[in-house]
């Protein structure tokens, strides 16, 4: 077990590696900080100023050593489009994504899990297959498809709900802002984060479906519904806690997905988030938001990989023989 | 002969199910009508000689103020929204479609060369496929085209800007072709065809791509559909985030962007006619897709479903 853990850790801290390392080689020979930064009358003290503050006066190994102990202290440069530090740019839009983020999980948890549930034991039934076919609509339909229906629909047409931006937000602590306690707040989180929850939703729905259909074929559900166990905790407690388990991993490792898809929403609705952030920053050729990004979800999907690996023996041990 | 059989076979398999059917008959339909209809219309909606703004904001025809002359509608410049559409999904096609070969050529080739050779390469290869696997083909379309407008500068011309939706698109898929076809010519590589054609001096690359090739291709063609209907999503999100197929060039994508801009002032059909036929297009693809997923796959094919 510790020789696994040793083994797929030294392969995280690998992968990571040459994440960080792709990201340094784009923001040190793609784009010029100094005219982005400067502007166009700086003098030569100016720009000896920056060029030592930035390290470009250094070899490039003493750069890189420079990029990744500032990017753990928190420190990942200077915007080439806004001139402010990086790391500030994407704390005042952090909480935004964060609660879209979290907002559409719960829908899709709460949505999935049920229906998948459901499909899986009443294969035949009506209602189930419906699901699955909406589930192929969900899978399918395009991100921003589904925005542009669902503004047309419930803000064009019948004004229930905002189409763009966070509504009024409340600050919390120093720089947390929440739009989750005003009633604008919920009227502008609705639209984006039932979007952003179809594809989850369908994902969900369709791996609980698959796993519990597989999971009740196995012996144990058999002896104990020999055994005489009810059907109701046979279902949701016997075979519900074996499914869930690949669930979470496989949703897991969706989570580049979802952040892609953020970024679509966020940009339909114009979601003050770090997904138009992103895209902002792609459209102004902003390297160092750019690479940041490259490592933050590098790091984000290795995580969660090296989680699930280390997890897993401890929740099923018939995977280490 | 052998070939001709097959395809009357999966022609036959095809008629039993009709959700696949109807899908093939649209997606025929959908291609005939994107690459013959362009080449009847006369005016090119997006040349700007043909423009028309006194025609500007006409509704469908059904609606108050419509006009024979364009039965969905025109957009905001006066084109008529049925060939802009047609030309839109001339370009989404082809991209989609240049895309999808590119992925598959690029990564059908390191798979080969990865699951022949094996030792180092094979595990650079492989490390290479695993760090790209955490990027959803979307972020990577995007970092790329950041870079490219960083080298070029600021704003991409409309030729490189295809060009690099294009290359960004295709290298995002080549993982998986390459891991399918690595995994196949493993187990191919021992047995005893291969063998014999090694015994007859033929050199590797001719082993590889006249002998094995043939005989894993199913399980690409089979990616190779999947990835199609990826690829139309994925340009047309990138166009309506502005960072793919400028308006000069439009496919549905850009369209989609254009019509997005008066979803509030009321002008509904500039975004919706072409959102509904990326729709169908792309459910067709998917479930046409679906389709040859289960034709390939000899244990789905019994009915075990």
């Amino acid at each position: 077990m510790i020789r696994l853990a040793a083994n797929r850790f030294g392969q995280t801290l690998i992968v990571l590696f040459v994440i960080a390392l792709l990201a340094f080689v784009l923001s040190a020979y793609v784009g010029d900080p100094l005219t982005s930064l400067l502007p166009l009358d700086a003098s030569q003290a100016q720009r000896d100023a920056l060029t030592s503050q930035l390290n470009l006066d250094k070899s490039m190994p003493e750069r890189f050593l420079y990029f990744i102990w500032d990017a753990l202290h928190g420190d990942f440069g200077i915007s080439f489009r806004t001139n402010e530090p990086v790391i500030d740019l994407l704390l005042v839009r952090l909480p935004a994504t964060l609660e879209l983020a979290f907002v559409s999980l719960v829908i899709a948890l709460a949505i999935g899990i049920p229906t998948g549930i459901h499909a899986a034991l009443y294969p035949r039934s009506l209602l189930s297959q419906t699901f699955m076919f909406g589930s192929i609509l969900g899978v399918t339909l395009p991100n921003f498809v589904v925005g542009i229906f669902l503004i047309l629909v419930f803000s064009v047409n019948l004004g229930w709900f905002n189409s763009f931006g966070r509504g009024e937000t409340v600050q919390i602590g120093s720089w947390w802002t929440t739009g989750l306690l005003t009633k604008s707040g919920w009227q502008s989180m609705i639209l984006p984060a039932v979007t952003m929850s179809l594809f989850q939703i369908a994902f969900i729905m369709r791996m609980v479906r698959a796993q519990m259909q597989e999971v009740m074929q196995s012996d144990y559900i058999r002896f104990a519904r020999a055994r005489g166990v009810r059907q109701r905790s046979l279902h949701y407690v016997h075979a519900l806690k074996n499914t869930l388990i690949p669930v979470i991993t496989i949703i897991g490792l969706q989570l580049g997905n979802i952040i892609a898809f953020a970024v679509v929403t966020e940009v339909v609705f114009s979601w003050p988030g770090m997904g138009s952030l992103f895209l902002q920053s792609v459209l102004a050729a902003d390297m160092p938001v750019i690479s940041v990004y490259l490592v933050m979800i590098g790091l984000i999907y290795s995580l969660v990989n090296l989680a699930i690996e280390l997890i897993y023996p401890l929740v099923d041990p018939r995977v280490l023989t | 002969m052998r070939v001709m059989k097959r395809q009357r076979d999966m022609l036959k398999e095809l008629r039993r199910c009709p959700s696949a059917t109807v899908a093939l008959m649209v997606i025929v339909a959908l291609v005939l009508v994107a690459f013959i209809g362009p080449l009847l219309i006369s005016d090119n909606p997006f040349d700007l000689i043909n423009l028309d703004l006194m025609a500007a904001y006409t509704p469908p025809i059904w609606l108050d103020g419509g006009d024979p002359s364009w039965p969905l509608g025109t957009d905001d410049q006066g084109r008529n929204m049925v060939t802009a559409m047609i030309f839109g999904l001339r370009t989404s096609l082809l991209i989609g479609l240049v895309a999808v070969l590119i992925g598959m050529v690029f990564g059908v080739g390191m798979g080969l060369i990865s699951g022949y050779t094996g030792g180092t390469v094979d595990a650079v290869i492989m490390r290479i496929a695993d760090v790209q696997l955490a990027y959803p083909a979307l972020l990577i379309a995007m970092i790329i085209d950041g870079v490219a407008r960083s080298i070029k500068g600021g704003a991409l011309d409309g030729k490189t800007a295809v060009t690099i939706v294009i290359l960004s698109i295709g290298l995002s898929f080549w993982v998986q072709y390459a891991r399918t076809v690595r995994s196949s010519v493993m187990i191919e590589r021992n047995l005893e065809y291969v063998q014999a054609a090694r015994v007859t001096g033929l050199n590797s690359r001719q082993i590889l791509l006249r002998h094995i090739l043939p005989n894993i291709f199913g399980p690409v063609f089979v990616i190779a559909t999947i990835n199609l209907a990826i690829a139309i999503i994925t340009e047309a999100t990138l166009s309506f985030l502005g960072v793919g197929i400028p308006l000069t060039q439009p496919s549905l994508g850009t369209l989609i962007r254009n019509g997005n801009t008066y979803l509030n002032s009321g002008e509904w059909w500039i975004a919706v006619w072409p959102c509904l036929l990326l729709v169908v297009l792309v459910v067709a693809v998917n479930v046409f897709g679906d389709w040859m997923r289960d034709y390939m796959n000899p244990k789905l094919r019994r009915g075990v479903r």
